[in-house]
């Protein structure tokens, strides 16, 4: 007969098993502790009434919403006629145009400043092909126009991706009901298609402008001051660091309204969407003459979305080698930039195990609060958490200060949704029975997660990994703000030549993170992936014998 | 003999307000015994696995596993400490460990030579030797069955906890499984505790049967007392087709509407109780003047199974050789010739001799 162990400690109901616990809070309170150390300070700014309401505040406010509305806007004007050619119509090369038009999404927004920058900004490369014919001087690219620009090509994919997915949903028979009842195509696509459309557009829209909001590369770089820029030139620029953190304070509230604002729509689009899956593939139209038109349009997005941070990178590229430029210079930011991915990745999946875990197998407050807490680190902008974590550092623990471990610290908090989805995914399906026979087989719950369930949930870790390794690599403001002196990455490289308008040197790092940053385009057009026990048992099957 | 597993009045519900999953609920399990847990869905049997398993927590109440208390007021054993054994209604066994190494998950703080040998005697008790390399994936339903089980037993557990262990097999292995775990468990002399709502299954396996109606213990006993002497009308009901009729007690048994029973009753004469009889206690033959007529006729195989509505309306059950063919409408005369005394009920529906 087995013999019966020592008593335990009673099992506190409702809680999940510290080893769970503490991981998840840990890390709960390192996404919280920064952000509420912000608002302190900003709060507790004795002049905060006065940084609130001077000019430059209010500037800085409405040049926020009209780069993210000008952004949205321009976006739906590119998703919806490329959704509908690309998905309705017999425009040729249907597919490589769909491909071509999210392929964007991989650009990192401040590869994209390089590119508008490096192509049509002074000393850029329209102006050299422009100079023998006279040419003497462009329009100018920086402030809104190279701002706008920017942010429209590289994050209206997210926009687009909404809109089709809404019209693949949507069932064909709407528009030939429509044309029977006397409808022209097009009054067919106003009245009918484009109504059920609304909830994608709101839900992409907002997606658009929380990047717009965020970002800090390509308006850094264009010089436009929104939030971003200001509060990095303020943090840099003055002793006072008070207007910094009121800045980072309300670009975090906004942030937060948006949030809100996207929670409620996607509940609402889930409500409206119409039967799920199509009884039959639509009809294509035909687009006859109008394909000409149709294709320039494709055309023209594509050659500025992907033609034209790939032809720039290569163009400098060449150009920097030409004049004796070194290749020698990019490998050192490659080597700190993988590295501290490789670090950044490793710790993030093994928090995010535990946060996972508790989330699927202990459901309750207090594993549904820690999971939603993670989830706010990677929704608030990245410029104004980073300082929020270096104004904590520097106050309370100086020895951390530009330091490595704060810096993976810093991509851990940030990061740790993107492990969290796919261990969630590969952990639901991980049958509990399996946890609760090596329960009943004699094994603690830490040895069952180390025997049993950490073997089945590889594929949602590596997964996780892989996305949070690639996140890294391109992270900007982060590595910025919290880098140890000269630590270099290719994403500091490429910021910081691009500043100084040193294209060629920028040139080959933004090749690199381009090639990086298009690994990730799988994971971003499948969601989560990881198929837990179905892929083992095929990965099993496989093997001889 | 301490016993292998001792419930004492324990009570569990999900949630404060909500009624009792398992109320009040006392259960004893000796060593080597196998006891079926039987019940419609929702009456707590899987709860009170999971309640000695570890898996849930009592309210209140004491469980003990070979005399020493894993539950109970100021105790609760983790399952890794019980020393329980599973076979899940799933089997649960894991994706990515082979044969051997699911059967030697348990075995921990043994030789390895020692797991080896227990790994291999497991194997030949459930008659899968050769097996050893082969991934879960790679076998049967009832090849994976027995291997949850030698898993279950191979680290000599107090007790095993058995989950619906056949629901997921197909009628015709079921039976073969069936067959075969009866068997294994026996040769281990293990002690079992077995979930299961079909009362075929509880009657075969099961040295006793214990009875489960809403989260309380309805009758607990061998297979012929639960069959034969059911303790109520819920358990006569649960226990395979059974009619109910009305009887008067009188000196020379109890009067019915399918004529006089011959049975002594301790009763005073007058008291009315309800009989219950099963179909294969009913006979019948063709009797045009008859006013009860079959309305039914369920062709099973080797038996036919005969609806027959009385004058009264009432409707009874009653099963013949399918050489018998009683087309529907026909008048028939239909008594009872049972050979043994049949179960009454008082109004409340205790039973009653």
């Amino acid at each position: 007969m087995a013999s019966i162990g020592r008593p335990a400690r009673s099992i506190r109901a409702g809680l999940p098993p510290f080893p769970f616990l503490i991981p998840g809070l840990l890390l709960a309170a390192g996404t919280l502790l920064p952000v509420a150390y912000l608002a302190l300070r900003a709060l507790g700014a004795e002049d905060l009434a006065e940084l609130l309401l001077r000019p430059r505040t209010a500037g800085v406010l409405l040049r926020t919403l009209a780069l993210a509305l000008s952004v949205t806007a321009a976006s739906a004007c590119l998703s919806v006629p490329l959704a509908w050619l690309t998905l309705r119509t017999d425009l040729p090369g249907r597919r490589v145009w769909a491909v071509l038009g999210i392929l964007p999404l991989v650009v990192p927004s401040y590869v994209g400043g390089f590119a508008v920058i490096a192509a049509l900004g002074p000393r850029g490369v329209l102006q050299t092909v422009l100079q023998p014919l006279g040419v003497e001087r462009l329009p100018e690219i920086y402030g809104f126009p190279g701002a706008f620009l920017t942010l429209t090509l590289f994050s209206y994919p997210y926009m687009l991706l909404a809109v089709r997915a809404a019209l693949l949903g949507l069932d064909p028979s709407f528009e030939e009901a429509a044309r029977t009842l006397g409808q022209s195509p097009w009054g067919s696509f106003r009245r009918v298609v484009l109504p059920q459309l609304k909830p994608a557009l709101a839900a992409g829209g907002l997606l658009v402008g929380l990047y717009t909001l965020s970002d800090f590369g390509a308006v850094s770089l264009l010089q436009y001051d929104v939030f971003s820029r200001a509060i990095y030139v303020q943090y840099r620029g003055s002793l006072d660091r008070s207007l910094a953190a009121v800045l980072s304070l309300v670009l975090v509230l906004l942030t937060v309204l948006f949030l809100a604002a996207e929670t409620r729509v996607r509940g609402r689009a889930r409500y409206h969407r119409s039967a799920a899956g199509t009884a039959r593939a639509a009809d294509a139209h035909r687009l006859g003459p109008w394909r000409w038109p149709a294709l320039a349009f494709c055309g023209a997005v594509a050659l500025l979305g992907v033609g034209l941070p790939v032809g720039v990178t290569g163009y400098w590229l060449a150009e920097g080698l030409r004049h004796g430029e070194s290749l020698g210079l990019v490998l050192k930011p490659l080597l700190n930039s993988v590295g501290v991915s490789v670090l950044a990745a490793g710790v993030t999946v093994a928090v995010a195990i535990p946060v996972a875990v508790m989330d699927v197998r202990f459901p309750g407050p207090v594993s549904f609060l820690t999971e939603r807490v993670t989830y706010a680190g990677f929704a608030l902008p990245p410029i104004a958490t980073a300082l929020a974590l270096v104004f904590f550092a520097a106050n309370y623990v100086p020895w951390l200060y530009q330091t490595l471990a704060m810096l993976v610290l810093a991509y851990v908090i940030r990061f740790a949704p993107q492990a969290v989805g796919p261990l969630r995914t590969s952990l639901l399906q991980v049958n509990p029975h399996l946890e609760e026979a090596a329960r009943s087989l004699g094994r603690s719950p830490l040895r069952t997660a180390w025997a049993v369930t950490v073997p089945l949930v590889r594929p949602g870790m590596a997964a996780g990994a892989a996305l949070v390794f690639l996140t890294t690599m391109k992270e900007l403001p982060s590595t910025l703000l919290l880098s140890p002196i000269g630590f270099t990455t290719l994403a500091t490289q490429t910021w910081s030549a691009t500043s100084e308008a040193f294209f060629a040197r920028a040139a080959a790092s933004a090749l690199l993170l381009l090639l990086f940053s298009s690994l990730s385009l799988p994971f971003v057009l499948r969601g989560e992936g990881g198929t837990g026990t179905g892929r083992f048992a095929r990965r099993r099957a496989r093997r001889p014998g | 003999m301490t016993a292998a597993v001792e419930i004492e009045r324990v009570t569990k519900s999900y949630g404060r307000g909500l009624p009792p999953v398992v109320d009040d609920l006392s259960l004893v399990v000796a060593p080597g015994e196998v006891v079926a847990l039987l019940g419609p869905s929702g009456s707590g049997k899987t709860t009170l696995l999971r309640l000695v398993a570890g898996f849930a927590v009592p309210d209140s109440g004491v469980v003990r596993l070979a005399g020493s208390v894993v539950a109970g007021p100021g105790t609760l054993l983790p399952p890794e400490r019980r020393g329980v054994g599973m076979v899940f209604q799933d089997y649960a066994l894991f994706p990515h460990l082979d044969v051997r190494r699911n059967i030697a998950f348990g075995l921990t703080g043994v030789s390895p030579r020692e797991r080896e040998q227990k790994v291999r005697d497991s194997l030949v008790l459930v008659g899968l030797r050769g097996l050893e390399d082969r991934y879960p994936h790679q076998l049967s339903g009832g090849q994976q069955q027995r291997v949850a089980l030698a898993r279950a037993l191979a680290p000599e557990p107090v007790v095993v906890l058995l989950d619906e262990p056949f629901s997921g097999l197909d009628a015709g292995l079921r039976a073969k499984v069936r067959d075969d775990v009866a068997s294994i468990l026996h040769a281990s002399g293990a002690s079992a505790l077995f979930v299961t709502h079909d009362q075929d299954e509880a009657l075969f396996m099961g040295d006793r049967v214990a009875v489960l109606n809403g989260g309380h213990l309805e009758q607990i006993g061998t297979a012929d007392q639960v069959y034969h002497l059911p303790a109520n009308r819920f358990v006569a009901e649960f226990m395979g087709t059974t009619d109910f009729l009305p009887g008067m007690v009188t000196a020379d048994g109890i009067l019915t509407e399918l004529g006089l029973l011959a049975q002594r009753m301790g009763l005073p004469e007058g008291v009315t109780v309800t009989v219950a009889f099963r179909p294969d206690d009913v006979r019948l033959e063709p009797d045009p003047s008859s006013p009860a007529r079959v309305t039914l006729r369920h062709f099973e195989g080797t038996v036919a199974l005969y609806h027959v509505t009385l004058p009264s309306g009432q409707s009874v059950h009653s099963l013949q050789s399918h050489t018998l063919m009683v087309p529907p409408g026909t008048g028939v005369r239909v008594w009872v010739d049972a050979g043994h005394d049949l179960p009454c009920f008082d109004p409340e529906g205790q039973a009653v001799t």
